[in-house]
């Protein structure tokens, strides 16, 4: 009896192992990879939702599996909300999306204008949707980049990503990822940056740059900076790893330096019932460039020069876009609102519901210290 | 009478007694003697029955043809008792002369049990009856055909000895008692198998082992409920621990420097006679990545390659189970420079990845199953169509998917690294797989804890198996997966006495 | 009454509620913090080393006088209805602990790891192995602890050191900014949730070796791994932690090693090798009172019962969040811990004495 008990269940279950749903639904071959995803609103407030996902139909046509560029396709679909948008998907391929894989969600102007709030449930909520994914705004639509062909191929949603990830090297770039906005979001002040990206068409080829940042204050987009006032919100982020940066020199001549490292120290003081802000930019640099002909030996004190001449063009230039950041678009991007919050607890409780006004009128003191490291290939004189 | 020749032999080895119901003793009667031995054999073409006349005295000689060096029976032991001068001894004074004064012959002795002659007489002795007489006595004079001592075919080594067991357990004691020169190390012969009576060789070092210990082993092995004892494999399981477990706690080797290995660290080895193969008791979990290079190479390397084995062995249990959990649950963990090659190459495949899985694995062991039985010359063929069929024209077809063949590869190969454990190993590989497609990691940890915590439940001859890890005793990690250099590591001896709970 | 039998050294043992309370940590939800910022959260772990020392003074003070008994061999000295009430009460806490954690680890499972699926089988699959884990008894369930303490702790330090480069301090928040009292509520609802002291107040007779030592490597191991384990969650996510159903999972699934990102399979694994410890030494301490002070059949019947009352439990929780928060409640868990570490500890203790001063004053 025992045995014949035993044989049944393991009767059960071999028939059910291979016969459960689970292997089947859920398996790779029956995901429909997605790698980029845009979010618009249409005139009827309806979510229009573009993706961008590995055309497995194409790839397994297709003799060769480079890792270079996928074939690629892009789906628009409508919904109610976003999630029922993307789901919508699923009529046309007949695969379930596979959010894990997403690497960036852009929004178009339609929502950055309105507002952010609505669409971050989704993507917070979905417990697929990777949280460290980059996010966007679109100078126009979101579904225009994400549609955008260069020939037959599609221009992938993972060379933007590439291109955003570069900020790492290139400091023009500011990233911002799927959790970050949610802190910042859930923060005093809701403000934050977020690169921008447009699509321009030159000589029938098109592509998909990344124009500057865009500002936000309280979910809604404020203004857009260029890419090079994006160096100097990175100085003020702390976010600054490796950047080109070029300044003139007196007589006619401009330097480029490479700057290697950077460290900003960001304090507050409250006096007199204002916050006065120290920041403090230590920076170290090689010299890659000075235009106006082969130079001849530098000297120490030419070097010192140079050094000087950066640490004020920093400053100046972080200083002007402290005043833009408070006093023009009223977005504290860079969190100097939340130094308050964290030093300043008793003050900040006074003053949380005025927080940008008070931003507005604080005193901001910008110290930069440039160290220059190497000059490359000339000789020093002494 | 001397006492001596009372059930011992002169040779080191002794023979338990195994009880008997009744003892058949030999009748002064020489025919009612030949006459049960008879009755015992029946119509054995093999077993050669001698009269010979000597001086008047008849004296037969009973031996079993293919077990004895007729040569060697012919001219030490029948040549010299025929030619020798009895005077007028006979019966039992004539045997005890025949084995004191006149055979030279050292492996000798003499006995009054007719059933303990008719099984030295198939052990490869000669036996000498006389009239009148209640005592044979029996000249071992062995010459069954063996074969000669090769390397050893799964225990490969690079700088250890080339030397491997052979079926005659007498050359696998020689063999230990080579490497061992001090009386510490001794032996005793049980007799297992109901009718087979097939001898096992008991082999530890005095001066370390447990005692209690010793007496277990001795005890579940003469309380073995075999018929037929073939191989040394049919004792594990007696020898083994209650625990139903996947992994065992008797070792094997085939090797007799690691079998001195062993018993010089308080261990118990038993050699089956017939088998190659002997058993050791305790086998720790660690042991497995083991090997006698390791204690000849420099420690660093040795460390090196024990780690290299533990990772041989978690790619081989867990690799197919995790790439199906992957590809089936956890998609997000796929790099997303490989996730564009395994999407193409999965979506041409008609199965789902867990059923391609255990498909690819149950084509490889049928493969190797079969290169395992194949003749050598066949064998060939074997890995060809093995390869042909599962490698390149599976995929071709788009029946299986390259990065599935890459991940039954590295299974492969990994498997054979840790030779030892492919039993459990090749179990639990489909267990993983099909826990993995049908619950993810999820079920795989689950698995995972599961089968760590009945390892951690084997106490063979209360030793824990996962021991020296678990339970921690630091002064054995010495040896565990580093390996200390010999200055260290030869100032105190390894006991596994120390290890036991 | 049986005696208690099977020894454990205090390396094995305090590895084991090492682990125990590592599940605790890890499957912290963010609703039980809503009062307080992410912040306090390093400086709690400080009062419930105090709150927590304190409410085992009792334990401590009768283990010191009686090194042999455990509170249930105490309170059958007293009487054997004592007994079977104190058992009844160690077999309830342990069993809601038992179905608490399996509810957490089905919540994870049908949140997180398989949202789509039906997840009931899994955990009846999960149970059934605690169980087995259980029948194989106290050693074996140490042993298992140490290797998977090897597996758990480095799996840990990995995750953490691959999420330093994202450690922004501007997430961090004001300490005490809603004042100190919600932060000792918080204190007090974490030691609330540590069954492992009453499992060391039943167990510690059965340890061998250096208990006093290992109880605070023990304390000072665990609360060093939650005060890490949220100053990155405070630092790396901020208050986007707070959004989380699992925050430290999240935080798990935002490390990146060089082309491997996503490592919350990682966390998985440690969480699922855990909550197996925990539950398996949970339902062994359950069968062990039952045996010893009920004991009538055989320990595999028991084992089985347990088996099958927590499937039945947890199957009535699983996957509804109403029915969960009610189990998962941090007042029954305080008054349950309180009563059965506190209470009766101390009851015994001060009865105990006055019997003596009875016995002195009578002679």
């Amino acid at each position: 009896m025992r045995k014949a008990v035993i044989v049944l269940l393991v009767f059960f279950t071999a028939f059910y192992t291979f016969n459960s749903e689970e292997i089947y639904k859920k398996d790779i071959r029956n995901r429909l990879v997605i790698q980029g995803i845009g979010i618009d609103v249409e005139d009827d407030n309806k979510y229009s939702v573009t993706i961008q996902a590995i055309d497995t139909n194409a790839q397994s046509a297709s003799s060769s599996d480079s890792a270079s560029q996928p074939p690629l396709k892009a789906y628009k679909m409508q919904g109610d909300t976003i999630y029922t948008a993307l789901k919508s998907v699923t009529e046309t391929e007949g695969k379930i999306p596979l959010y894990s894989q997403n690497r960036i969600i852009i929004l178009g102007k339609s929502i950055t204008e309105e507002n952010m709030a609505d669409v971050i449930d989704f993507f917070v909520r979905d417990v697929e949707n990777s949280s460290s994914v980059y996010i966007a705004a679109a100078e126009k639509t979101a579904g225009e980049i994400l549609e955008a062909k260069n020939g037959q191929e599609y221009i992938s949603a993972r060379s933007i990503e590439t291109g955003i990830s570069s900020y790492e090297y290139d400091a023009r770039i500011f990233e911002l990822q799927l959790f970050d906005l949610i802190n910042r979001y859930n923060s005093g002040t809701k403000d934050f940056a977020m690169p921008l990206l447009s699509l321009k068409e030159e000589k029938g080829e098109k592509s998909v740059e990344i124009s500057g940042t865009a500002l936000f204050n309280s979910t809604k987009y404020r203004e857009k900076i260029s890419k090079d006032e994006t160096v100097f919100l990175n100085i003020l982020y702390d976010k600054l790893n490796n950047t080109a940066l070029s300044y003139d020199m007196d007589d006619n001549k401009k330097v480029s330096l490479n700057i290697v490292d950077s460290k900003t120290t960001r304090t507050v003081k409250i006096k007199n019932g204002q916050p006065v802000f120290k920041i403090k930019v230590k920076m170290e640099a090689d010299i890659s460039e000075i235009s106006g002909g082969v130079s001849s030996a530098m000297k120490d004190k030419d070097i010192e020069k140079i050094a000087l001449l950066g640490e004020k063009y920093i400053e100046k230039e972080t200083k002007n876009l402290i005043y833009s950041l408070y006093e023009e678009y009223n977005s504290d991007s860079v969190g100097l609102g939340r130094l308050i919050y964290i030093l300043h607890k008793d003050f900040y409780r006074k003053n949380e519901k005025n927080l940008d006004s008070v931003l507005q009128n604080s005193i901001y003191e910008v110290e930069v210290d440039l160290k220059i490291r190497r000059i490359g290939h000339e000789f020093i004189m002494g | 009478m001397s006492n001596n020749w009372f059930g011992k032999k002169v040779d080191e080895i002794t023979v338990d007694e195994k009880k008997t119901t009744e003892k058949k003793y030999l009748s002064t009667d020489l025919q009612e003697n030949i006459r049960y031995i008879k009755a015992q054999f029946g119509d054995a073409f093999d077993v050669k029955y001698r009269k010979y006349n000597a001086q008047g005295k008849e004296i037969y000689f009973i031996m079993v043809d293919g077990m004895c060096d007729s040569l060697l029976a012919t001219e030490q032991v029948i040549l010299p008792i025929i030619d020798a001068d009895f005077h007028d001894e006979k019966g039992d004074k004539l045997i005890y002369s025949a084995a004191d004064r006149v055979s030279a012959s050292i492996d000798k002795s003499i006995t009054n049990d007719l059933d303990e002659a008719i099984r030295e007489a198939i052990y490869g002795s000669i036996l000498m009856l006389t009239d009148d007489a209640q005592f044979t006595v029996m000249f071992g004079v062995q010459g069954f055909p063996k074969r000669a001592v090769l390397e050893p075919d799964t225990e490969m080594q690079e700088r250890g000895s080339r030397e491997a067991f052979v079926e005659s357990f007498k050359d696998n004691v020689t063999m230990i008692r080579r490497r061992v020169r001090n009386p510490v190390f001794k032996t005793q012969v049980v007799e297992v198998g109901t009718t087979s009576k097939t001898r096992a060789c008991v082999c530890y070092m005095s001066d370390r082992v447990d005692k209690k210990m010793l007496d277990d082993v001795v005890k579940r092995l003469k309380n073995s409920t075999v018929d037929t004892v073939l191989g040394s494999g049919y004792m594990q399981s007696f020898l083994d621990t209650k625990y139903a477990s996947i992994f065992s706690g008797v070792g094997f080797t085939q090797r007799p420097d690691v079998l001195t290995a062993k018993i010089s660290e308080g261990k118990i080895c038993v050699i089956v006679d017939g088998t190659p193969n002997a058993l050791i008791v305790p086998y720790l979990f660690i042991e497995h990545f083991h090997s006698m290079d390791d204690y000849l190479k420099r420690p660093f390397y040795a460390t090196f390659i024990r780690i290299l084995k533990i990772v041989s062995f978690l790619f081989s249990v867990f690799l197919p189970g995790l790439y199906v959990a992957v590809c089936t649950f956890h998609q997000e963990i796929i790099p997303e420079t490989m996730i564009f090659g395994i999407t193409g190459q999965e979506s041409r495949t008609p199965l789902p990845v867990m059923l391609e899985a255990l498909l690819i694995h149950l084509i490889y062991e049928i493969v190797r199953e079969g290169g395992l039985r194949m003749p050598k010359n066949v064998g060939h063929a074997i890995s060809i169509v093995g390869a042909l069929v599962v490698g390149e024209s599976a995929v071709t077809a788009g029946i299986l998917s390259a990065p599935m063949l890459i991940v039954v590869g590295l299974t492969a190969v990994s498997s054979f690294v840790v030779s030892t454990l492919y039993e459990p190993v090749a179990v639990l590989r489909f267990t993983f797989i099909i826990v993995g497609g049908l619950t993810g990691l999820y079920g795989i940890m689950l698995c995972f804890a599961a089968v760590l915590i009945n390892a951690s439940a084997i106490n063979p001859y209360g030793v824990p198996f996962t021991s020296p890890m678990s339970p921690t005793k630091m002064g054995a990690w010495r040896d565990m997966v580093f390996r200390a250099d010999w200055k260290k590591m030869g100032k105190k001896r390894m006991e596994i006495d120390k290890l036991r709970k | 009454m049986e005696k208690t039998k099977g020894k454990i050294s205090a390396f094995q043992f305090y590895v084991m509620l090492f682990l125990s309370r590592t599940l605790t940590t890890v499957t912290y939800l963010s609703s039980y913090t809503e009062n307080i910022r992410l912040s306090d959260m390093l400086i709690q772990p400080i009062f419930r080393i105090a709150i927590g020392t304190l409410i085992m003074l009792p334990v401590f003070r009768l283990y010191r006088k009686h090194r042999d008994k455990n509170i249930l061999e105490l309170a059958y000295e007293k009487s054997e209805k004592l007994a079977k009430v104190v058992s009844i009460v160690f077999i309830t806490y342990f069993f809601y602990f038992t179905v608490v954690t399996l509810a957490r680890l089905d919540l994870f499972a049908g949140t997180i790891v398989f949202p789509e699926t039906d997840v009931e089988y899994m955990l009846i699959f999960a149970i059934i192995l605690c169980c087995y884990g259980a029948y194989l008894g106290l050693e074996p369930l140490g042993r298992s602890s140490v290797i998977s303490a090897v597996l758990v702790i480095p799996a840990l330090i990995f995750i953490m050191l691959t999420l330093v480069k994202k450690v922004d301090f501007l997430n961090l928040t004001p300490i005490f900014y809603n004042g100190v009292l919600p932060v000792v509520k918080v204190a007090v609802d974490s030691v609330g949730q540590t069954v492992e002291y009453g499992i060391i107040a039943l167990m510690l007779p059965r340890v061998t070796g250096k208990w006093r030592k290992g109880y605070f490597i023990w304390l000072f191991a665990q609360v060093s791994l939650m005060a890490i384990m949220f100053f990155f969650a405070c630092t790396v996510m901020g208050n986007f932690a707070s959004t989380q159903l699992f925050p430290f999972h999240t935080m798990a699934s935002l490390a990146e090693f060089s082309m491997f990102t996503r490592l919350d399979a990682i966390f998985t694994s440690v969480w699922i090798m855990c909550a197996f410890i925990k539950a398996g030494l949970l339902i062994f301490l359950q069968t062990d009172i039952l045996i010893t002070y009920f004991g009538r059949f055989k320990r595999v019947y028991y084992i089985v019962a347990i088996g099958i009352l927590t499937i039945i439990a947890n199957l009535f929780i699983s996957q509804q969040v109403r029915w969960f928060n009610i189990a998962d409640n941090s007042i029954i868990k305080i008054f349950i811990t309180g009563l059965s570490v506190l209470i009766i500890p101390l009851f015994i203790l001060i009865t105990g004495r006055k019997g003596r001063e009875k016995c002195e004053k009578q002679s």
